[in-house]
């Protein structure tokens, strides 16, 4: 059970609120960086994996989508700016689609209001490569057949955080 | 599934007076003292753990465990989400409730138990892999991952095969076992990434009749058969199969669908290592995170490649001796 987002090609811009060509959009004004307390990743050979440990969706990154990834690890920026930078460098459409592969990081919640004082910069390739995501839910399935439960012994079993049985 | 329900398992257990002998086994290098309580499960551990048989020195077992047959607590509940799935433990370690067939706990300061329904005692799930979800939680507190995965040994080497149910794991590794070669597991292994270290870990294996005769083994006797057809048996040297405990992983396989061209080695690049490596994966709380560490490590430090498989087992076993022969010794 795999579901490949190929992109820019699955997921329309539109879906998103970061629109091409509109750098300044104020809809989008938060800063990003990575869910630390959500996510895990490895790097090998230029190419980022990263798993939420929530879910267990596994998520690779290719293209220009690793080294902005690595960026908002320990800085942080908004989308736009990203996106735009990415436009001065690249050109428009890969303005375009970087703001489409930010915005489904930010859905997946594996990119959160960022509260890190440093600015995050990437170490933009001198060649532009296509930001690519691949997302893997198999192991999400998994975990949704054999459910995983915290439990609180006042409550009864399961139990989730926030009060409510599972 | 309540805190209650552990009390009365506890109660079910320490209410036993006379447990049976004890069994003591090497696991991943680590010393485990099972324990059993009725003849019926005396004879499933000794299917799935006797092969690691071990004679106890001087050296403290590492891990206890227990199991017994009785009246699962909370049998009685009928809301799926109430008696199924992985319940982690306040304290560490997780309960694994299966249907109020069966309730095995593991908790790091105490063991594992395990009691099981009397009706369940031959399900064939618990034959081919008892304690898999509890033991392999223990693992983790040993840094070891639980691999859903098949493993087989070639002149000292080990090479994990890697693929999805129904990928064909389990023909290929017992393919190979009759091929002479060793055999470290059909669909679970432990691995140590760091030392990268591929453990035996159950004597047993599931395989469906095609696969079977065409390895050409029918001889094996079959303890059950599982929903999807698939039979369960017990493995022994008595069968020509060669267990092996353990051997340093030198290569990483994964098996892919027949492509008509035959089976045959292909370098796969390391970048698509951890992808198809996602069927690995245990879920178990706390896991994600070691096993993405683990996988990594293993896929920058080995190589890999994939196998399209095909019925000519003779090519597959070819392909597997030539992935071993290529592999990483450090």
């Amino acid at each position: 059970m795999v579901r490949l987002a190929k992109f820019p090609l699955s997921v329309a811009p539109a879906r998103r609120k970061l629109r091409p060509a509109e750098a300044s959009d104020p809809v989008v004004p938060d800063t990003i960086s990575v869910n630390t307390a959500r996510c895990t990743w490895e790097t090998i050979d230029g190419e980022t994996m990263v798993i939420d440990t929530n879910s267990g969706e596994l998520f690779a990154l290719r293209g220009l989508a690793a080294p902005v990834w690595d960026s908002l690890v320990g800085g942080q920026a908004t989308a736009q700016s990203l996106a735009a930078e990415a436009g001065r460098r690249y050109g428009t459409a890969a303005h375009d689609e970087l703001a489409v592969l930010l915005g489904v990081l930010i859905d997946a919640q594996l990119l959160v209001p960022g509260k890190l004082a440093t600015e995050a910069a990437p170490a933009w390739p001198g060649v532009y490569e296509q930001p690519m995501l691949d997302r893997f839910d198999d192991i999400a399935d998994i975990l949704t057949l054999d459910p995983i439960h915290d439990v609180e012994p006042s409550a009864g079993w399961p139990y989730q955080h926030g009060g409510e049985k599972a | 599934m309540t805190p209650a329900d552990i009390d009365a398992l506890d109660a079910s257990l320490d209410a036993i007076d006379e447990w049976r002998d004890d069994m003591v086994v090497c696991l991943a290098g680590r010393i485990l003292r099972i324990r059993v309580a009725d003849q019926r499960v005396e004879q499933l551990i000794e299917l799935a753990f006797g092969h690691l048989r071990h004679q106890l020195g001087a050296e403290r077992p590492t891990l206890e465990l227990r199991v017994a047959i009785g009246d699962v607590p909370g049998s009685h509940l009928t809301e799926p989400s109430d008696a199924v799935g992985v319940f982690r433990l306040p304290g560490g370690g997780v309960a694994v409730h299966h249907e109020g067939r069966q309730l095995e706990l593991y908790r790091p300061s105490i063991g594992i138990d395990l009691l099981v329904a009397a009706q369940a005692a031959t399900d064939p799930e618990l034959l081919s892999h008892p304690m898999a979800a509890t033991m392999a939680a223990w693992a983790l507190d040993h840094h070891l991952l639980a691999m859903h995965s098949a493993a087989v040994e070639v002149d000292g080497r080990g090479v994990l095969l890697i693929g999805a149910s129904g990928a064909g794991k389990s023909t290929t590794a017992m393919a190979c076992a009759a091929a002479g070669l060793g055999f470290l597991g059909d669909d679970l292994c432990l691995v140590d990434p760091h030392s990268r270290t591929v453990y035996g870990w159950y004597g047993t294996m599931k395989l469906f009749d095609d696969s079977a005769a065409a390895i050409g083994s029918t001889k094996w006797s079959t303890m059950a058969t599982n929903r999807l057809g698939k039979a369960v048996v017990g493995l022994s040297s008595a069968d020509g199969i060669r267990l092996v405990d353990e051997a340093p992983l030198v290569a990483l396989v994964v098996l892919d669908i027949d492509d008509g061209m035959g089976p045959r080695l292909i370098d796969l690049p390391r970048t698509k290592v951890i992808p198809a490596m996602r069927c690995t994966a245990v879920p178990l709380p706390g896991a994600m995170a070691p096993w993405l560490s683990g996988v990594a490590t293993l896929a920058r430090a080995l190589p890999a490649f994939r196998v399209p498989l095909g019925w000519h087992l003779d090519d597959v076993v070819a392909s597997i001796r030539e992935a071993a022969a290529r592999g990483c010794i450090t």
